[in-house]
């Protein structure tokens, strides 16, 4: 029992750590970034590529895949972003979905469709706790999640950026009249989610099953968590995260029919809605 | 508290069987009923059983989509469900047929009904929640039914369910080109009906409830009726289509209906926009026929999808039926004034 | 050539229907100009227009010789438009110390506008670092000033300063307006009562369903209750 509770705490830092990218994003367009996962995994396929097949240096691979993903993120912003601004947030966030697809499809015919090895940037024999072996990797991703979220902090509370993006999600007409340049907030908001995305695949590649589709997989779960988090708050939406993973732990522990643990999950997060319409955070700024 | 909205439910039932009795067919409904049917009618004869197949399996993807469309574009109500609401009952219809030896197409109707009672199903905790908390919920009940009920023997087999030949009143339907005008009759049946429907007092009162849920609601229209309304004929369209789905497929797997799939509705009735049935049947064209028509191994047929997804919304944020008013709006000014102060972009409401 | 902001043949509208139509006005440095108008006139149309929120359908707008009209509003805020908008438009979660230091990113020398400002509104230093979305209305229209004077403006718009204030608050905020002109800043004040600003102005116009009526001080207007029962009150009346 505790020890699918301690696994699933440390799967739910995966998901945590996908879901605060969700609502970096958010928090300045206010709409769900489905290409969100895409965006991870081809830095995430950069870096194994660089690290792998043509022996980079670690930092070196690490840092291209995480540029290609703040990149891309960029590129979204503004190929699909900035022209629907004032539309309606369905239609930018199928927009979202266009993006993702086209990746995904870019991504199979550049790599094929199978899972491919992955090799975790830090190895060892890892550690023992409450009986649980656990390794390096998970331990690593643990730490980079709560220094992103310290590093979020810090960005939006103590820098002139994170100011600037604060006004601008809470009333961006009022900010541009103040002389802040919206659309440059909005482009450098899409390429710190674009790093946080390339960064978190990176890191969780070696985690499960490395094919083309294992962000996109994991976007579900993430987006729960940033739902039940407030959306709107990236140390609620972490939270989320893994409170989520031990529910799923749990749950796989008690009840091991394929599908249980989805359809729990299903019913415990419209449980969670119903009691709480508004996520189980109130949101932030 | 249940009293009261049982009867304004009641209510809004009764106005609807009003609505649909008060209808009288006309010639020009006649006309636009029958030319269709009877153009698609035509196809058949003229193409190979494998395109009209896929022709099939397109029409039936319409018949879902307009369930959608009405959920999204009148209601303004959102659902990542809908793959699982056209593939549960399908897999049940599929099941039912192999295990009693019962024709599918007898049993297709039970499939209007699960598609239904699955809408109710996210219609009540739609009740509690909104915005994009209703995105989660749908998208954990789309997750549930794939993950859930997809994975279990006793719903869709251990691979391959024998399904008993079609036959209706005595009648055998061996062939697909002997099943085919089913399918054209279900299209256009669903297609009209649903348009006979937004046409209605009622299209316009969802209107209303989309762009203002407490003027709605101050105008005397029972708001959550609506919005429960809007997903129960979601899902009774996606259930129509999932339940003729083992009639024309013979064989169905939960693969038919992957979770993406539920993507693919909802960017159909985005690319489709606000308004018109026309748009939606455009947009399916778009992008599910050209996945079913093109082999997907080559590049442009690889990267149309996105790239058409991604390019229709930019330039026409308002979808199709944005782009067909613009167009319509600019023949009306060339052909003639007809309606004076009336310009090309005015139609964009 | 004078340095002044000039609007000229401005026609704006929100869909095809144009709401104003014509419009022609000037404000020089150091001037209070007021703009008097009925409720739906078009003054919050005029002002957002100007700032350059709302595009023009056509004309020109001039801050002192430079042509500001294919700008957008973060743009204009550079070259010295600033705007005091309709319901305050404050950012609710933000301190207003932070109102008051993201606005000043574009000022040269933010520290001194900002010992300014403090000193102009005095109610804002007390009220550093509570959050704008607590604070009474009237405080809420302190900040909303505040932050448009920290853009160190050559010309400040102001839509309604009055709304939802009591007079004597309005009149103690005018009176702080009034002194900061002083340090060269042309104001353009919105409003419906002519009585409020009847201290302030040195010019009016008169904005009728769309269209500038009339311009003049106060007094060769017939003053302010003559405008009021003309002008202003037409509008009450056919509504
Ligand atoms: N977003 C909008 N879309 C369409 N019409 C608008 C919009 N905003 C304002 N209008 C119309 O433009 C006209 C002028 O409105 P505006 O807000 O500029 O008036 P105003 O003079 O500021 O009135 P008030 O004194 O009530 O603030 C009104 O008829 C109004 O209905
Ligand atoms: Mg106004």
């Amino acid at each position: 029992m505790e020890i699918s509770l301690l696994n699933g705490a440390f799967l739910g830092v995966i998901y945590g750590l996908i879901a605060i990218g969700l609502v970096v994003v958010y928090r300045v367009t206010r709409i769900i970034n489905f290409a969100h996962g895409e965006i991870g995994m081809i830095g995430a396929f950069v870096f194994a590529d660089l690290w792998l097949d043509h022996d980079l240096p670690l930092v070196l691979a690490v840092g291209a895949g995480i540029a290609v993903s703040a990149l891309l993120g960029v590129i979204t912003e503004f190929v699909v972003i900035r022209p629907l601004r004032g539309q309606p947030r369905l239609t930018v966030m199928v927009g979202t979905l266009g993006v993702s697809s086209l990746l995904l499809v870019y991504a199979v015919r550049r790599y094929s469709p199978r899972p491919r090895f992955a090799r975790p940037v830090i190895e060892g024999n890892g550690f023992e706790i409450a009986g649980l072996l656990v390794r390096p990797v998970q331990i690593l991703t643990l730490v980079v999640a709560l220094a992103i979220l310290a590093l979020l902090a810090l960005v939006m509370f103590k820098s002139s950026f994170g100011l600037r993006l604060r006004a601008t999600a809470l009333d961006s007409e009022a900010a541009a009249e103040v002389g802040v340049r919206v659309g440059r907030v909005s482009m450098g908001t899409w390429a710190i989610a674009g790093a946080i995305a390339g960064l978190s695949a990176i890191l969780v590649s070696s985690q499960v099953v490395f094919s083309a589709f294992f962000m996109s997989r994991l976007m579900l779960r993430a987006l729960a968590a940033a739902l039940l988090g407030g959306l709107t708050s990236v140390t609620g939406a972490f939270a989320g995260g893994i409170f989520l993973g031990m529910a799923e732990g749990v749950i796989g522990f008690q009840w091991i029919a394929p599908g249980a643990v989805e359809a729990s999950l299903a019913v415990l997060v419209m449980a969670v809605l119903i009691v709480r319409p508004k996520g189980l955070v109130a949101a932030e700024y | 508290m249940p009293n009261s909205t049982d009867t304004r439910s009641a209510s809004f039932a009764s106005r609807l069987r009003e609505k649909l009795r008060s209808h009288r067919p006309t010639t020009k409904t006649t006309l636009q009923i029958g030319l269709p049917t009877v153009l698609l009618l035509l196809i058949a004869p003229i193409t190979s059983d494998v395109t009209l197949f896929k022709i099939g399996l397109l029409l039936l993807f319409a018949v879902a989509a307009v369930g959608l469309h009405v959920l999204v574009n009148w209601a303004g109500e959102l659902s990542l469900a809908h793959a699982g609401m056209v593939g549960l009952p399908a897999l049940v219809v599929a099941k039912l047929s192999s295990d009693h030896n019962l024709s599918p197409l007898e049993l297709a109707p039970i499939g209007i009904l699960i598609g239904f009672a699955l809408g109710a199903v996210v219609a009540a905790t739609a009740r509690r929640v909104s915005g994009l908390y209703v995105t989660i919920v749908t998208l954990a009940a789309g997750l549930a039914i794939d993950r859930f009920f997809f994975t279990k023997p006793w719903l869709v087999g251990t691979g391959n369910l024998k399904l008993t030949a079609p036959r209706l009143a005595g009648l055998e339907f061996g062939s697909i080109q002997a099943i085919y005008p089913i399918i054209v009759v279900v299209f256009i049946g669903s297609v009209f009906a649903t348009r006979r429907l937004l046409d209605s007092k009622l299209g316009r009162a969802l209107l209303t409830v989309r762009s203002d849920p407490t003027i709605a609601q101050a105008q005397g229209i029972n708001v959550p009726a609506y919005r429960a309304a809007a997903y129960m004929f979601a899902g009774a369209l996606a259930g129509l289509a999932g339940g003729f789905m083992p009639l024309w497929a013979q064989r169905v797997t939960p693969d038919s209906f992957p979770l993406e799939l539920s993507f693919t509705y909802l960017a159909v009735v985005v690319v489709a926009g606000r308004g018109s049935i026309n748009g939606v049947l455009g947009a399916a064209l778009l992008i599910e026929g050209f996945r079913q028509f093109l082999s997907g191994t080559s590049f442009i047929a690889a990267y149309l999808g996105p790239v058409a997804l991604i390019v229709t919304l930019t330039r026409f944020p308002g979808g199709l039926n944005q782009f067909g008013r613009m167009i319509g709006g600019q023949l009306a000014g060339v052909v003639g004034r007809f309606r004076p102060g009336r310009s090309p972009g005015d139609a964009e409401g | 050539m004078i340095p002044k902001l000039t609007v000229t043949g401005f026609t704006v509208g929100y869909t095809h229907v144009p709401v104003l139509r014509g419009i022609d006005l000037d404000v020089l440095p150091s001037e209070v100009v007021g703009i008097l108008g009925a409720n739906g006139a078009g003054k919050t149309t005029l002002l957002r227009a100007i700032m350059g929120t709302l595009p023009a359908t056509s004309g020109t707008v001039q801050v002192d010789d430079l042509d500001v009209t294919s700008m957008p509003a973060e743009d204009r805020a550079r070259v010295g438009l600033a705007h005091v908008p309709e319901g305050r438009r404050l950012f609710s979660s933000l301190t207003v110390e932070e109102h008051l230091d993201v606005a000043g990113l574009i000022n040269p020398d933010p520290a001194a506008t900002k010992d300014q400002v403090l000193e102009l509104l005095p109610k804002l230093a007390e009220r550093r670092r509570q959050k704008a979305g607590t604070l009474s209305g009237g405080e809420q229209q302190m900040v909303a000033i505040g932050r448009a004077l920290m853009t160190a403006p050559r010309y400040l718009l102001i839509d309604e300063l009055s709304a939802g204030l009591a007079p004597v608050i309005a009149q103690e905020l005018v009176e702080a307006l009034v002194r900061s002109r002083e340090s060269g800043t042309g104001v353009l004040l919105v409003e419906q009562s002519p009585h409020l600003v009847a201290d302030a102005v040195d010019r009016v116009y008169l904005l009728e369903r769309g269209s500038l009526v009339a311009e003049g001080t106060l007094a060769s207007l017939g003053g302010a209750d003559r405008i009021a029962d003309l002008y202003l009150g037409v509008d009450r009346e056919g509504a």
